[in-house]
């Protein structure tokens, strides 16, 4: 086997279940674990890829009144709908359109938290952007409405694992059932439906 | 002004000096628009047949771009010497997203370590630091893709990027763009 052999390689196409209104599955390559179809074992960064097909939101929290969750996922990791913190990585999050015609059109508005307390800022745009979130530093909320056409988000982190990136997510975050609203409309039981339960 | 206030970064958009045909302008982003940029990274769609990094005919003459910097450039195999680079794949039907839209032909290495990878699914190339890539040959187009490619170095610079400028191209090969 020649020595560059392994060097196209397969990225892992998680899909998630329950689907997610809003967002296709995300494809993923790093080092996570061995005999996974995304292991390669060379690489220094973990990347995401993530299609966004409607209005959506990430790290939101849950509604004030709903149970607030913690999941457990499938390699035992804790996790949940909750901003993060990156305790040993940076993080870059490009959000790029999908209209060759016009690449200045995101194809939707994006609303993004960065940091907290007296540092918080919420970065509002609707052309691509890239947000770097510095080690350490929460992030999110993420809300995508006015959603006009399909965009990407890719990510990068600093790091070739999740676990090597420390994330650590704020369980105290409650949701804002305002703009929890604007993203879902006014249908909290389709909010109930997909969240319910663990991701699979 | 807030201490994250800068951290919202428009990319810079490099319009191609001449139309090319089967693919878009490029989105950059790296140190010259972030300081704390670890890394430099490109976004563009496929829109159509394409072709990078082919080499010039045996009895053409060199072409040579260069850019501001000095740095000289052109359509051939490159080489990174101080970075390594991965090169994302990935298709645009949300649908279906094991479905490239397309067929890739890549090449990575030289001589006896020559690969030549195949696919028509979403892939990552892994370029080591130092190794050839190129050229790359897209075909059978059906839908657009994206291309998402990453350095890990903050600027070109720093990659150290240089030309194999006496690649020959491979005419059994050329790909001629849909106009």
């Amino acid at each position: 086997m020649g020595k560059l052999s392994e060097n196209c390689a397969k990225m892992l196409l998680r899909q998630d279940n329950p689907p997610r209104p809003g967002r296709a599955g995300t494809l993923i390559f790093g080092q996570e674990f061995k005999n996974q179809e995304d292991y390669f074992k060379d690489t220094p960064v973990l990347t995401e890829i993530m299609p966004i097909t409607g209005n959506y939101m990430m790290m939101s929290g849950f509604p004030q009144g709903f149970e607030r969750k913690v999941y457990t996922m499938s390699d035992g990791h804790q996790g949940g709908p909750y901003p993060k913190y990156n305790r040993n990585a940076d993080k870059l999050m490009l959000f790029s359109g999908t209209n060759p015609d016009d690449l200045n059109d995101l194809g939707a508005h994006v609303e993004f938290h960065l940091g907290e307390g007296k540092d918080e800022q919420v970065f509002h745009f609707d052309e691509p952007r890239g947000i770097f979130v510095p080690k350490g530093v929460r992030h999110g909320p993420i809300y995508i409405t006015k959603f006009r056409r399909n965009l990407t988000i890719f990510v990068v982190f600093t790091q070739p694992s999740k676990t090597a990136c420390d994330i650590v997510n704020d369980w105290t975050y409650v949701g804002d059932n305002e703009k929890i609203h604007e993203v879902i409309g006014g249908d909290m039981s389709l909010y109930e439906k997909f969240f319910a339960e663990n991701p699979k | 002004m807030g201490k994250y206030a800068d951290h919202c970064i428009t990319m810079f958009l490099k319009h191609h000096n001449s139309p090319e045909p089967g693919r878009s302008d490029v989105f950059m982003f790296g140190e010259d628009h972030f300081k704390g940029a670890a890394h430099w990274v490109e976004i563009w769609t496929v829109t159509g047949n394409n072709m990078m990094m082919q080499g010039t005919p045996k009895d053409g003459d060199p072409i040579i771009h260069i850019g501001p910097d000095g740095h000289r450039g052109g359509p051939y195999p490159k080489y990174h010497r101080h970075a390594d680079n991965l090169m994302f794949f990935y298709g645009t039907d949300p649908g279906n997203l094991t479905d490239l839209g397309a067929h890739v032909e890549f090449h990575l290495g030289e001589g006896d370590d020559e690969e030549v990878f195949h696919f028509d699914e979403p892939r990552c190339i892994f370029v080591p630091k130092g190794v050839r890539h190129g050229p790359m040959y897209i075909t059978e187009f059906r839908r657009n893709l994206v291309i998402f490619d990453l350095l890990t170095a903050p600027t070109r610079s720093a990659a150290g990027t240089e030309n194999d400028f006496t690649y020959v191209a491979e005419e059994s090969k050329v790909v001629i763009p849909d106009s």
